[in-house]
């Protein structure tokens, strides 16, 4: 019950931060830096060209009135249409948002488990040498950005060693999960990254949680290492572990956008990466938001998992 | 000894056992022993190395032990793991201070039972549940087999506590660790906590190894009383013995620096200096750098821990006076009670009048809905007047700290006024002119929280007297120590950060800062709950000494009624958010008219071991 | 120095032409009589992979802006002409053309029996609606003015048509093989973006935003003798790594517009053909005649003289280009006149510095990473002037504020250029006071404004190489841009990929493509 009506109000504050979301993406798009036309049109561009352009994209309507009239068409389903391609955007983004996802929720289900292990593992001898060699490839990891990550996999595993695909090549309407072989690069950049901090916060979690008086009286009533471990300290290292998860959902969607450019991966990021660049204002505003709303939803999902594991908040 | 301890094996034997981590000789040299079905408590002061005992006879401390501990005949020094964790729970269990802590947040109570059942009795599940609901039956929670699928939040303090103490007994240990089990919880809670320990000693006959630092407490449960200082041990004996006719320096001076509920008012004597370093403990007798009565040998040659009165007493004592304690330390006079009726006239320093405030419970997660909201002060009505001390008692949640924040300005009341004097003060601190803030100071409960670490004490000290006074330089170095004298703290403090100083020297320098700006009315809330007894003594002490210099008035929160006789001249007992009764302290405490007031003064542990349980009024 | 097998009259080569209209279109191709000759016949059929890092801002031939949509509209649209390896024209779409009125009117005449890939049947309506579209300044985007100074065009029936210029123009019939010039369908020739449709060999058929264009052999095409693929895919890697782990992995064909790096690693491998080759892409250092201090020519000439550019290429380069000579056209080019070589000469420009007047010079120089490897040249020249006093410091911005903020409005800034068949496009539009490639808009030079407009003007070819001589020597000696050098072309195909030209002017040539088995 308690929980129900959290998710109603979570959801309520969601729709108010998306809107806040596409204010900002549109004025910051709309805004900055110089002006769309010459962006569109390069240095080349004489300016009767960037006129011409102006008035086609309707940029000399006042700002404000271009806010209301594309919110209005967003709420009906109408994402407008691709100043690009002059496609309408939402076909475009479905079956993106079907690969990103794919991609996505791969690195979770694999990374999220295994960085919790990690930390975990790391955290029953704190200051071990299983713990500071999992710290440091850790620290190792968590300092290298996924693209040098994601250069150093291509240059190891596709030009030295030449066993995977360097490149997924993926178009939106294949599925990527018949080509496995394309996907294990990927994910196992996006991994990486994901390793190193969950594993890093859930270490700290876990030492805090073991040094608790819980678990010293779960210690003292003869319980044994590993059922204290599994039994006593796991329920309570793991919603904030996962709340922590759903914060990090940013830097999965950041990771996916660098990864999916760089492996040309057909997903959302390729998307925004290829609208940022020839400035699609349309497609970068509608793929913005549509990754908050992941990233809310994400969240969101995230902390109702955590208020359902923890009787504390649950009652 | 009693009889039985004779005849039958020991359920544990401490022999010389020694701790020390790293370089720190937490305990040093310690023995004792305790029979089936006897209660062994143990005395001390933080820092006396008691808790480092206690989980040392589970082996479960960071660090190294020596000397040999034979739980039931076993020698747990030398058991493996599994070993270990077999006797754990089994033969002996434990029960914590803080029981909401000590359980675990996720984890079903009666699950929390059930688990150390089948651990150790190999039950199955059914059996383990049906064992841990009757369990809870005996420790007398109320639907034990509904209290069983609960959480440990959804449980009071106490009733916590009784599902710690069921979940110890689970297995029918012969030996049950008591570390401070009554400590943080409210005095009637605590009565019968403590009652149930006696009785379930009485019924199952398991022996009890009971660390506290309230001496009434152990008074209630123990036949006898070990007790330890700086790690070791002091003396020991009987119950009767060592809280009746104390056999060394220290424990007499402990027992002159508790505020007693009965009796006559004296002075209470507080215990000069600090504990010895105990990376380098003294050559000769521990206590011999604070003891009023040392001389020289006491400071080279340390006193075996020997009977007492005659030989082969069971009342030991280590120091070489024990026989001429109370020839050499005469008992402190009593104090004159002032008249109250003369001392009042003209207006109340300070007025609360009908003060209102509810609290919304903090919801733990960003849009989660919070409990129900709390009147925590609810029309409130009191004053106190000039250079006396008012005194508000309650147990926790009774409202009795929001209401010292109303006064302070701290926390705005949703209504009611707050008058210094003949001034209406604003609401909010941030909002009283500077005199008002001058005229009224605040002395927590933690001096941690409540000094900036990055400050010395001369910066700390001198800053209201720059603010408010308008001194600098040496004007107002001179009037820092006079004022760091004034709470015998000397020139030395000036330049220490809050962290080089203990817990009853930072709570000095929190007074003498409340006392820098020369305030008409100090708040203290709780100003000594942190503190240990001797220290606790001192501070009172002080307290006193300066209201009767500047005529201060104070506001005076806590929740011992022993320290509220001692220092107030008016007590109101509050409970709920109201005020159910008030009065001067020997109305309130001699003739209480409320069955509250009654039932509060009767649950407070005391030297005598209590004849019949006491009754809450619901 | 020119050829002898050229003729010198328009009229008498589009007779020749229009004999040659016969011959084999493989046989047409410039570059691909090897082929011819060695007797090997073309293996039909397979998908040529095709992987360049950006995929095309837009899909409309003529008003896209990159040079990835101009590789695409080079497949599905064709041109009125090819050229030959001296730049100059043979019959495509037209078979025939004809210059009037000293080059002020043009008659073209089409090929029949050419369809588009929607069925329609190419008249000279369609190539009236493309020369039209682009000279609307509205409709045109990228491409308007892209058939040169047109004024109007009037369709003579169904296979001719007539070209009015709004001056004597003599180059059109090369500026009809410029890539914005493809033919478009009349009908529904403002929706191309969204549906094109062309003559060419590969008819359209997919395009995911991002990832990947595909095309398929166009059936109905009319000369299939250069048609040997059954489709070509193109696909997109940004990042030079993926894109070299992607040919190495096989899963490309062709990688292009890739990195030296990338070039001089491949090469040195077994199963590829690495191919360099000079092509006209430039980049300049503008030094605008209308900023301060470049205002005055001296200080232009000796700024001519400051950098090294056998080193620049030899640095940011590694060798895979060509001096440049401060004029925009590449060496060996059919109009260039015997000039002065400019080398670095650091006293002489201190000397030419010194009666300019100008003592102390600082300078921001403008250039972004965006388009390696500027920064490199422009360091270079920094680093050079800072021997002879002058202070100029290299700002690295990125490319958007670049194009927003500096291109026709710094003093000194790197800029890029593509190479162009024409004169027209590689000198006047770049030098002309009022052409739209003169940043400064200024005339450089006394009488240069004249000279072009004559240069231009002139259908013989040998006149016209005689005053574009000479419009050249003054642009060399009054330049408001220096040209350190003429980039390679650097492209790696795998072994299988025959037929593979390198682009002289941008864009890969996929008629005469085919895979070997």
């Amino acid at each position: 019950m308690q929980a129900l009506g959290f998710i109603l109000r979570r959801t309520l504050l969601l729709a108010v931060v998306l809107l806040v979301v596409s204010l900002l993406t549109f004025g910051i798009v709309n805004v900055l830096p110089g002006d769309v036309a010459t962006a569109v049109l390069g240095d080349m561009a004489t300016p009767e060209q960037a006129a011409a352009l102006r008035e086609r994209l309707g940029l000399d309507e006042p700002l404000a009135q271009r806010y209301l009239a594309w919110l209005t068409a967003l709420l009906q389903g109408d994402f407008g249409t691709s100043l690009q391609h002059g496609q309408p955007i939402a076909p475009l983004l479905m079956g993106r948002l079907g690969n990103s996802a794919i991609l996505g929720l791969l690195t979770l289900t694999i990374a999220a488990p295994l960085a919790v292990a990690l930390g975990i593992v790391a955290a029953l001898r704190p200051g071990g040498l299983l713990d500071r060699l999992i710290g440091a490839i850790a620290v190792g990891a968590y300092a290298l950005p996924e693209y040098v990550i994601g250069l150093l996999a291509i240059l190891a595993f596709s030009i030295w060693l030449p066993v995977l695909p360097g490149t997924s090549l993926m178009d939106p309407n294949e599925n990527p999960l018949a080509r496995p072989e394309a996907l294990v690069l990927p994910v196992c950049v996006l991994i990486t990254g994901m390793l190193a901090f969950i594993s890093q916060i859930t270490r700290a979690s876990m030492i805090q949680v073991m040094a608790s008086p819980y678990v010293r009286t779960a210690i003292l009533k003869g319980v044994p290492f590993r059922r204290v471990v599994l039994k006593h300290a796991l329920p309570n290292l793991l919603p904030p572990t996962i709340t922590e998860i759903g914060m990090y959902l940013g830097y999965v969607i950041g990771g996916l956008v660098v990864v999916e450019t760089l492996f040309s991966y057909a997903g959302l990021g390729q998307l925004v990466t290829n609208a940022v660049s020839y400035r699609d204002v349309p497609v970068i505003q509608a793929t913005v938001l549509l990754v908050a709303a992941a990233y809310g939803i994400g969240n969101l999902l995230a902390d109702v998992v955590a208020l359902l594991l923890t009787p504390r908040l649950r009652a | 000894m009693n009889a039985i301890g004779q005849l039958a094996p020991p359920v544990l034997d401490v022999r010389n056992l020694s701790i020390t981590y790293g370089p720190l000789r937490a305990v040093r040299g310690v023995s004792f022993s305790i029979a089936p079905g006897e209660a062994l408590g143990l005395i001390g002061e933080s820092g006396s190395g008691k808790s480092s005992v206690a989980y040392a006879v589970m082996r479960h401390i960071k660090g190294q032990a020596t000397g040999t501990v034979r739980v039931d005949g076993q020698d747990i020094m030398t058991l493996s793991e599994p070993a270990l964790a077999r006797m754990r729970g089994r033969t002996a269990a434990m029960v914590y201070q803080d029981p909401m802590s000590a359980l675990n947040p996720a984890i079903k109570v009666g699950e929390q039972i059930a688990e150390a059942i089948r651990l150790h009795r190999a039950a199955d599940r059914s059996t383990a549940w049906t064992r841990a609901v009757a369990l809870l039956e005996r420790v007398h929670l109320p639907h034990p087999s509904e209290i069983a699928h609960r959480y440990p939040h959804q449980l009071s303090g106490g009733q916590q506590q009784r599902v710690v103490i069921a979940m110890a007994l689970a297995c029918q240990p012969r030996l049950l660790i008591m570390d401070e089990p009554t400590t943080g919880l409210d005095v009637t809670t605590e009565a019968v906590i403590l009652e149930l320990v006696n009785e379930l000693r009485r019924e199952t006959g398991v022996a009890v190894l009971f660390i506290s630092h309230n001496m009434g407490v152990v008074a209630q449960v123990c036949d006898r009383v070990g007790v330890l200082y700086a790690g070791q041990l002091i003396e020991e004996g009987t119950t009767q013995q060592v809280l009746r006719t104390p056999r060394h320096p220290y424990t007499v001076a402990l027992m002159r620096a508790m505020p007693a509920i009965g009796g006559p008012r004296r002075r209470l004597a507080a215990i000069p200096g600090r504990l010895p370093d105990l990376r380098t403990p003294p050559v000769g007798c521990v206590f011999s750098p604070r003891c009023a009565i040392a001389e020289a040998t006491c400071h080279d040659v340390m006193p075996e821990l020997d009977a007492a009165g005659h030989a082969g007493s069971t009342h030991h004592s280590r120091c070489h006076f024990q026989n001429e304690i109370h020839q050499r330390l005469p008992p402190e006079p009593l104090m004159e009670e002032e008249a109250v009726t003369t001392a009042v006239k003209g207006r109340p320093r300070l007025q609360m009048v009908d003060l209102c405030r509810s609290f919304r419970g903090r919801s733990a997660l960003p849009f989660l809905r919070g409990p129900a909201p709390v009147r925590a002060v609810d029309h409130v009505t009191l004053d106190i007047p000039a250079g006396r001390t008012l005194a508000v008692v309650g147990e926790s949640g009774s409202g009795k700290s929001t209401l010292a924040r109303c006064v302070a300005g701290l926390i705005v009341p949703e209504a009611g006024d707050i008058r210094l004097e003949e001034a209406v003060l604003e609401r909010l601190v941030q909002r009283r002119p500077r005199p008002a803030q001058q005229a009224v100071q605040f002395v927590f409960q933690n001096p941690d929280a409540a000094l900036n670490p990055h400050r010395t004490v001369a910066e700390i000290v001198g800053r209201p007297m720059q603010l408010y006074g308008g001194l600098a330089g040496r004007a107002l170095r001179r009037r820092v120590i006079e004022q760091l004298e004034s709470v015998k703290l000397g020139e030395r403090y000036l330049d220490l950060y809050p962290r080089e100083m203990s817990g009853g020297e930072k709570q000095r320098v929190s007074i003498a800062r409340a006392f820098a700006g020369h305030p008409r009315l100090v708040i203290c809330d709780e100003p000594t709950s942190a503190l240990d007894i001797s220290v606790q003594a001192a501070i009172l002490n002080e307290l006193l000494a300066l209201q009767r210099r500047h005529g201060t008035s104070y506001l005076f929160i806590s929740h011992d009624l022993g320290v509220v006789r001692h220092v107030a001249h008016h007590v109101a007992i509050m409970r709920q958010g109201r005020i159910v009764e008030s009065g001067s302290p020997a109305a309130v405490f001699g003739a209480p008219r409320e069955a509250y007031t009654r039932a509060l003064i009767a649950a407070i542990p005391t030297l005598e071991p209590r004849p019949q349980p006491v009754s809450l009024p619901t | 120095m020119m050829p002898p097998r050229m003729p010198n009259l328009i009229l008498s080569r589009r007779v020749i032409l229009g004999g040659a209209a016969a011959l084999t279109g493989a046989a047409l191709l410039p570059g691909r009589r090897a082929y011819a000759q060695s007797g090997v016949v073309p293996r039909k059929g397979g998908v040529l992979r095709f992987c360049r890092p950006d995929p095309p801002d837009m899909l409309d031939p003529m008003a896209t802006n990159s040079f990835s949509g101009m590789e695409f509209s080079q497949m599905v649209y064709d041109n009125l002409v090819m050229l030959d390896a001296d730049a100059q024209p043979l019959p495509w779409l037209a078979t025939a053309w004809e210059g009037l009125k000293d080059g002020q009117e043009w008659l073209l005449t089409l090929r029949e029996g050419v369809r588009f890939h929607d069925g329609q049947t190419l008249t000279s309506a369609d190539v009236a609606a493309t020369i039209e579209r682009s000279i609307d300044k509205s409709r045109a985007g990228a491409g308007f003015g892209a058939f040169g100074p047109v004024q109007s065009v009037a369709a003579e029936g169904p296979t001719k048509l007539r070209v009015t210029m709004t001056m004597p123009f003599g180059e059109f019939p090369v500026v009809l093989a410029y890539r914005a010039c493809r033919i478009l369908p009349a009908r529904g020739i403002d929706s191309l973006r969204e549906t094109p449709n062309g003559t060419g060999p590969f008819r359209f058929k997919e395009f995911q935003p991002g990832s990947s264009i595909t095309v398929e052999k166009f059936d109905g095409y009319w000369n299939p003798d250069v048609q040997h693929l059954d489709g070509v895919r193109m696909v997109f890697i940004r990042e030079a790594v993926a894109m070299q782990a992607a040919m190495r992995g096989g899963q490309v064909d062709l990688i292009t517009q890739i990195p030296l790096e990338t070039y001089l690693v491949m090469r040195r491998l077994p199963g590829f053909k690495a191919h360099s080759a000079p092509t006209g892409d430039y980049h300049t250092i503008q030094i605008m005649g209308n900023k301060e201090p470049f205002t005055n020519p001296k200080v232009r000439q000796a700024f001519q003289y400051i950098p090294d550019r056998k080193a620049i290429v030899a640095a940011a380069l590694f060798g895979q280009g060509v001096p440049g000579n401060d004029v925009t056209l590449p060496p060996g080019n059919v109009y260039l006149p015997q000039l002065p070589v400019i080398e670095q000469d650091l006293p002489r420009a201190r000397k030419l510095l010194d009666e300019s007047g100008v003592k102390e010079l600082s300078i921001d120089a403008y250039t972004t990473s965006d388009r390696q490897p500027a920064p490199k040249m422009v360091l270079a020249f920094s680093e050079a002037a800072s021997k002879i006093g002058i202070t100029v410091r290299v700002r690295d911005i990125p490319y958007t504020e670049y194009a927003a903020n500096v291109a026709r409005k710094m003093p000194m800034y790197s800029s890029y250029f593509s190479g162009s068949a024409t004169l027209y496009d590689g000198v006047y539009k770049i030098h002309h006071s009022k052409a739209i490639y003169n940043y400064g808009n200024t005339e450089v030079a006394p009488g240069l404004d004249a000279k072009l407009d004559a240069m231009i003007a002139e259908v013989d070819l040998a006149k016209r190489k005689q005053v574009a001589g000479e419009a050249l020597k003054l642009i060399q000696a009054h330049s408001d841009r220096m040209v350190p050098y003429f980039r390679n072309y650097v492209g790696v195909t795998s072994e299988k990929v025959q037929g593979f030209e390198p682009p002289k002017y941008g864009t890969i040539e996929t008629r005469g493509i085919w895979l070997s088995a």
